[in-house]
């Protein structure tokens, strides 16, 4: 009776740690791959704007592109928050994709804003994996230039 | 001496693993590389060498406990003692390395980085951390099993 429900026991201790090693190494791997591989090609991040002259308002579109270089789906997602200078958010955007091991997914941000009214930006990029199950995320906050769109 | 052999090479795995691998890892990375991983505690709340610290005392106190426990009887009350709290230093060790020296933060670490105006990185590993959890209560169980059948077994 001991040496089965010991035996049990330590299968099921073999098991979870198997389990623990698959887990964390598959996705801090594919999580961290993702990372540099879009980090590699964060020139090719582009901002596309267009300002209607009549009525201030700016459409501004932001293409992130994401390569997967892991060995998992990986659950990537990128947030734009335009804030004012007393930190109210004036527009927001974001998307999110699943890419799938050795894939390469462009996101693409939409925000639109009046001209003048944004001071900052609040920047976020995720990337899940394993079920969305672990992850890693940044978030930062960047002064936007102003030339382009000056207070009217 | 077969019992002193086992504890003696049991106790070696625990200094090996974490009080001579860590620190002979950081020693041996190419000089560089070596100030770029101490220059991580300027960025952030991440101190490389405290970790690196705390798991060769750790590794120590490991290495005393499994010792401690193939010295003794299965059935001695010392034994179980000696293993749970094996389990709860083992455990306590996974949750320090887990929240890159935070062990309060069971797997969600909040990393202010030093770098442009609030920014900050999120490691989410809480199903790790619950993984880890999960491990330790089942090699209670078996601890705690093998001392009571150890104990039945006990030869008057």
């Amino acid at each position: 009776m001991k040496r089965k429900a010991s035996k049990i026991l330590s299968a099921a201790i073999i098991v979870l740690y198997v389990s623990l090693l698959i887990v964390s190494s598959t996705s801090l791997f594919s999580i961290s791959s993702t990372l540099v591989g879009s980090l590699e090609r964060v020139e090719d991040v582009r901002f596309d704007s267009t300002m209607n002259p009549l009525t201030g308002v700016v459409d501004l579109a932001v293409r992130v592109p994401i390569r997967n270089r892991g060995i998992i789906e990986v659950n990537v997602s990128v947030a734009v928050k335009l804030v004012s200078a007393d930190g109210t958010v004036v527009a927001e955007g974001s998307d999110s994709r699943r890419i799938g091991p050795g894939e390469t997914e462009e996101l693409l941000v939409v925000a639109t804003f009046l001209r003048g009214t944004v001071d900052g930006a609040d920047l976020s990029f995720e990337c899940r994996a394993f079920f969305d199950l672990v992850g890693l995320s940044f978030s930062m906050r960047v002064e936007t230039p102003t030339e382009g769109y000056p207070s009217p | 001496m077969r019992r002193v052999l086992k504890a003696v090479l049991s106790a070696s795995f625990y200094i090996i693993l974490f009080s001579i691998l860590p620190s002979l890892s950081l020693w041996l990375l190419p000089p560089e590389f070596k100030s770029y991983v101490l220059l991580i505690k300027d960025y952030t709340s991440i101190d490389v060498q405290f970790m690196i610290t705390v798991a060769l005392v750790v590794g120590l106190i490991l290495a005393g406990l499994s010792f401690a426990k193939n010295m003794t009887y299965e059935w001695s009350i010392m034994n179980l003692t000696v293993a749970l709290f094996s389990e709860a230093v083992g455990f306590y060790i996974s949750l320090f390395l887990l929240g890159l020296g935070n062990p309060q933060s069971m797997g969600l670490i909040n990393i202010p980085i030093n770098y442009g105006e609030g920014a900050t990185a999120t490691l989410n590993l809480r199903f790790i951390a619950i993984l880890d959890i999960v491990i330790m209560a089942v090699s209670a169980a078996k601890s705690v099993v093998n001392f009571y059948y150890a104990r039945k077994e006990r030869p008057a």
